[in-house]
């Protein structure tokens, strides 16, 4: 689960959305490395356990913008695998540009309000 | 090393999805417990099963919020409504064609002389078409066409057998809409009903038949491969 205290669901929604497309997009990933990778890249600071994870990738999957695959791994354990699709890579960019404004802007009012 | 497929099967048991959807989650979810288990058994963990089970603390909420990610709420609309459509669309052209070619339109006053008869106000006020003209039976030839039709469109989208039945089964609502408001004042109550929508529904469901197997939906592949697995 994404845990920012005080962030509204609507921004959290959004930034769980970001986070996994942007693990996505650099390589097709299974539910547990998508998680792994997260906490791995954000230094443990945005996290996600199975109840947050999978409703958001099967709501992603609806909306077509990453595309579920049966895989074999080398231990001959079966999982599915997430790959970004055309119509995600089109979701990301102007999402990665929204989190850039919005962060520009909290940095620029912080500062103000500091000064 | 609990039995995690077990363990989710049982909690997620009302999933109110498609049996391949639920076999799906369920291994997905249980493969995603195994792993983080055997991480958490070589962090030297002292409880790790107790750890993977707190990934989900309530799984009612999962369960709710899994169905609400995965329902598609047009699917009825592409799975029945839109194949059904297809099949009224196409019987629709065969009629007029058959009266284009076969029917020359009847006197509106002649109308007591038919048995049976449906008024077609578009092609010409007055036309009257019997059912027992070569017409009808001309369009009832037709009818399994349409009916298969609507039955592969709905298996393309997805559609279940009982959908795949519906979607044909959308003409004879059509009909039956038309038979009400148009003909039924005529008075020929049990003949008009039996002619010109009971015997079009059952050609048209005869024409669906053989589509009702095969595969469900384009992801038919995934989901025999979580069937495999459980």
């Amino acid at each position: 689960m994404i845990r920012k205290q005080g962030v509204s669901s609507q921004i959290k929604k959004g930034s769980a959305e970001l986070a996994v497309l942007s693990v996505v997009a650099e390589a097709p990933l299974h539910g547990y490395e998508i998680a792994k990778r997260i906490r791995e890249d954000t230094g443990g600071m945005v996290t996600f356990d199975v109840a947050a994870l999978y409703p958001i990738l099967y709501s992603m999957e609806k909306k077509g913008w990453v595309e579920g695959y049966w895989e074999e791994s080398e231990s001959g354990r079966r999982r599915r695998c997430y790959r970004l699709t055309t119509d995600g890579k089109k979701r990301l960019v102007p999402l990665r540009r929204e989190w850039r404004d919005f962060f520009r802007g909290l940095n620029r009012l912080s500062r103000f309000s500091d000064a | 090393m609990p039995d995690f497929e077990q363990v989710v099967a049982e909690r997620l048991a009302h999933l109110n999805l498609t049996p391949a959807q639920q076999r799906e989650v369920i291994a997905e979810i249980s493969a995603h417990l195994e792993e983080f288990y055997f991480s958490r058994v070589s962090a030297g963990s002292t409880d790790p099963a107790g750890e993977t089970l707190t990934q989900v603390a309530n799984w009612n909420r999962l369960r709710r919020k899994i169905q609400r990610a995965k329902k598609d709420r047009m699917r009825i609309a592409r799975a029945v409504v839109l194949p059904g459509i297809g099949a009224v669309i196409l019987a629709w052209i065969a009629f007029k064609l058959s009266v284009f070619f076969l029917v020359q339109p009847v006197p509106c006053q002649s109308e007591l002389a038919s048995p049976v008869y449906l008024v077609d106000v578009t092609l010409s006020p007055c036309m009257i078409v019997a059912a027992n003209t070569p017409l009808y039976f001309a369009w009832l030839v037709t009818l399994p066409f349409a009916g298969a039709l609507a039955a592969i469109l709905a298996r393309r989208a997805g559609a279940r057998p009982a959908e795949r039945v519906a979607a044909p089964l959308f003409l004879a609502l059509a009909l039956a809409i038309e038979a009400a408001v148009v003909s039924l004042p005529s008075g020929f109550f049990w003949r008009i009903p039996v002619y010109w929508v009971l015997v079009p529904a059952v050609l048209c469901t005869l024409g669906a038949l053989p589509f009702l197997r095969g595969r469900e939906n384009r992801d038919v592949g995934a989901h025999q491969v979580a069937a495999r697995q459980t």
